[in-house]
């Protein structure tokens, strides 16, 4: 589910409910109030009734003429009262209403109901609601309030009376179904009005967050240089927003180096092959001598070899096994003399044309495998792509320095090979391959074993590949 | 025809002459871009195979000297950058044809022998004169319907001259286009291979067809047809 429905729903779920309890709030207070005036019109009527009744030293009289009473009469529209006495005898009803017709309105003969407010059934059928109180009848103004001694029977001799004063509420129902549809009405159009407005604001405030969705959700394989616009985020998802440009970038820079090291891989690899693929090819286009199969498969096998060796490089690095170069160590300025001494050797080239500037020994804790490949192929690409000879040489040097052992070849090289070299001003930038094993394989290799290898093109095309190995070698690999 | 290859991997360049030399092409190689570049300005080249990264001086800067100088040599780039770009760098630098490595020898040899073709302004691989054909993408020589075998030199120079059909060659320009520097050239090798040209066609029942023109050289012409 998304974040935009739970929130929706959440919001939603809660406003609804906030309203419905507000709502029967309201009605139950509006009902309480409106039942407490209907109660007090009741009180006000019992009152009144009360004070009607005088206690003559004998008998309770009620001076209630109908025509006085008007909506004690008997009619559609109603009131009730009835009045009790106690009595030795129990409770006697002293007065009624004439709207009672002489009914009574006690439950059987269990005398007058208790005192309170309840609803009941009115006599004629009607919902009504009816008040009980228990009173003392006046027996004489004067004598009750000035002299009560005088009359012979004090307040204790009038007998306890209570009335029941009972009307309908057809009215208070009416109100309060009014009041109540009215709520319900009301509160249905809030809780409709909350829903739409909750849906557009949940919609307007994840728009940040669906328009970044969006942008992430764009940027595949093949668009990974796209970023993030960050300055026009809300300041909650700005960070977030950053980190995965952040993520981009490095997932960027891992395709790049991925293809380019690839790339090496796939060049280096094509030039064996074609060896192979024409030395058999040739081979098989006509009928050839024993001699002529012995020379093919021995040339073919060293091609196999370079090749293999090629391979092993390229796993070493993929499989980032650099622990050897922790444990052994290797004497690079052997290393250099013999493999500037091979390369020479077999291109034929002038031994004048190589210069070396190098210590008899200096040890470096480096795999020597990886130590000779890297040296090797970097005095092959400069014999190679180098522009030298006695008065230009290749000069190589060997020394021991702060960082560890620096392995520098410097040598001039044509215009058209410097254009070929990575960009100086970039580093990490992709170097077309064709190098010897490539300085793109060469600087894995490198990396993979805890050193360090980079190059630099001066003005004057003067190319210098340096080499440095730390005295202990931290290695981190990075393809 | 004459080839020059200029390749630095030495299984390679080697493989490639030896497949050439058997197809019936004079085959010269050169292991540096510098030797590579004296090659092609001193000698009268029908194809160049031009590597592209090479010591000493690269292909591209090859190339570029070769046109400079108005060699008519078709040039085939052989190299293993494969993108559009590099392919696009060596054409409009002037490179006639592009080979991305590893490739099969026959789509060289047969790219090798369309760009010898077109260097003659022969579209067509079959040549004719009179009753001889010559199917220079079968290295097949008939003559009516028979099938003449011949040796791959003398095959070289019949297809030469039947290149140049009707015009004299010259001795020394046959030699340049027949023999490569491996080979040893005596004063009279032309002359030689000539006569045993002339007696194998003779022998085929072909009518003369290779005439000499003193002091010039030969010219390969059906005068039957006037």
């Amino acid at each position: 589910m998304s974040i935009r429905r739970q929130t929706f729903l959440l919001v939603a779920i809660v406003m609804t409910a906030l309203l419905t309890i507000g709502g029967i709030a309201l009605l139950f207070a509006v009902r309480s109030t409106l039942t407490a005036q209907f109660d007090d019109g009741l009180s006000a009527r019992a009152g009144a009734l009360q004070s009607l009744a005088r206690f003559d030293g004998h008998a309770i009289d009620m001076d209630v003429a109908g025509e006085a009473l008007p909506r004690y009469q008997p009619g559609s529209d109603a009131e009730f009262f009835i009045v009790w006495s106690r009595s030795p005898d129990g409770w006697r009803v002293v007065e009624r209403s004439e709207s009672l017709a002489g009914k009574n309105m006690a439950a059987g003969d269990a005398g007058p109901p208790s005192p309170g407010y309840r609803d009941r059934r009115l006599p004629d059928g009607r919902a009504g609601r009816e008040l009980v109180i228990d009173f003392l009848p006046r027996t004489d103004t004067e004598e009750a309030e000035e002299m009560p001694e005088a009359t012979g029977h004090d307040r204790d001799s009038v007998p306890q009376s209570r009335i029941l004063v009972a009307q309908s509420r057809a009215e208070l129902d009416r109100a309060l179904g009014n009041i109540t549809t009215w709520i319900v009405g009301v509160g249905a159009t809030l809780i409709a009005a909350c829903i739409v407005a909750t849906q557009w604001a949940v919609r307007r405030g994840i728009a940040p967050l669906d328009q970044l969705s969006a942008r992430v959700g764009s940027i595949g394989p093949g668009s990974l240089d796209q970023r993030l616009e960050v300055g026009s985020l809300p300041r909650e998802l700005a960070p977030i927003a950053a980190r995965i440009n952040d993520l981009l970038s490095r997932v960027d820079q891992a395709f790049a180096r991925e293809r380019s090291f690839t790339s090496a891989a796939s060049h280096e690899l094509r030039t064996p092959i074609s060896e192979l693929r024409m030395l058999l090819e040739v081979g098989l286009s006509r009928p050839r001598t024993p001699e002529q199969w012995e020379k093919t498969a021995s040339d073919g096998l060293a091609v196999l070899q370079r090749a293999q060796q090629l391979t092993e490089t390229l796993l070493r690095i993929a499989r980032n096994t650099p622990p050897d170069s922790l444990r052994e160590s290797a004497d690079v300025a052997a290393i250099l003399r013999e493999h500037a001494a091979r390369a020479l050797r077999l291109g034929g080239h002038d031994p004048g044309s190589l210069v070396i500037e190098a210590p008899d020994s200096l040890v470096a804790p480096i795999d020597p495998v990886v130590a000779a490949s890297i040296i090797g192929n970097l005095i092959e690409n400069a014999l190679r792509h180098g522009d030298f000879s006695r008065e230009r040489p290749i000069r190589c040097s060997v020394e021991s320095a702060d960082p560890g052992a620096i392995i520098t070849i410097t040598n001039q090289v044509a215009n058209r090979i410097a254009s070929e070299l990575p960009d100086r001003a970039a580093p990490e930038s992709q170097a077309r391959p064709g190098f010897g094993v490539g300085l793109i394989v060469c600087k894995a290799l490198a990396d993979s074993a805890g050193a360090h290898l980079s190059h630099e093109l001066d003005a004057g095309q003067t190319l210098r590949a340096r080499l440095i190995i730390p005295l202990q070698p931290a290695p981190t690999f990075q393809k | 025809m004459r080839v020059l290859i200029v390749e630095d991997s030495g299984v390679l360049r080697d493989s490639l002459a030896q497949g050439l030399r058997e197809a019936g092409f004079a085959v010269d190689t050169a292991a540096d871009g510098k030797r590579g570049l004296l090659h092609a300005l001193t000698t009268d080249y029908d194809v160049i195979i031009l590597d592209w990264m090479l010591p000493g001086l690269d292909g591209l800067s090859i190339l570029a000297s070769v046109r400079a100088h108005r060699s008519r040599a078709a040039v085939l780039m052989l190299t293993a950058r494969d993108t559009v770009d590099d392919k696009v760098q060596g054409l409009s630098r002037g490179a006639d044809d592009y080979l991305v490595k590893p490739f099969s020898f026959r789509e060289l040899l047969a790219r090798v022998q369309a760009l010898a073709r077109r260097r003659h302004e022969a579209p067509s691989p079959v040549l004719t004169v009179g009753p001889l054909s010559i199917d220079s993408s079968a290295r097949c020589v008939r003559v009516g319907h028979e099938t003449v075998e011949l040796p791959p030199r003398e095959y070289a120079l019949l297809e030469y001259l039947a290149r140049r059909a009707g015009k004299p060659v010259s001795r020394s320009e046959l030699e340049e286009h027949i023999y490569d520097d491996r080979s040893k050239v005596f004063s009279n090798a032309i002359d030689s291979a000539i006569g045993t040209l002339r007696a194998r066609l003779d022998a085929a029942g072909c009518p003369p067809l290779i005439h000499t023109r003193r002091k010039i050289g030969y010219v390969l012409q059906d005068r039957t047809t006037g």
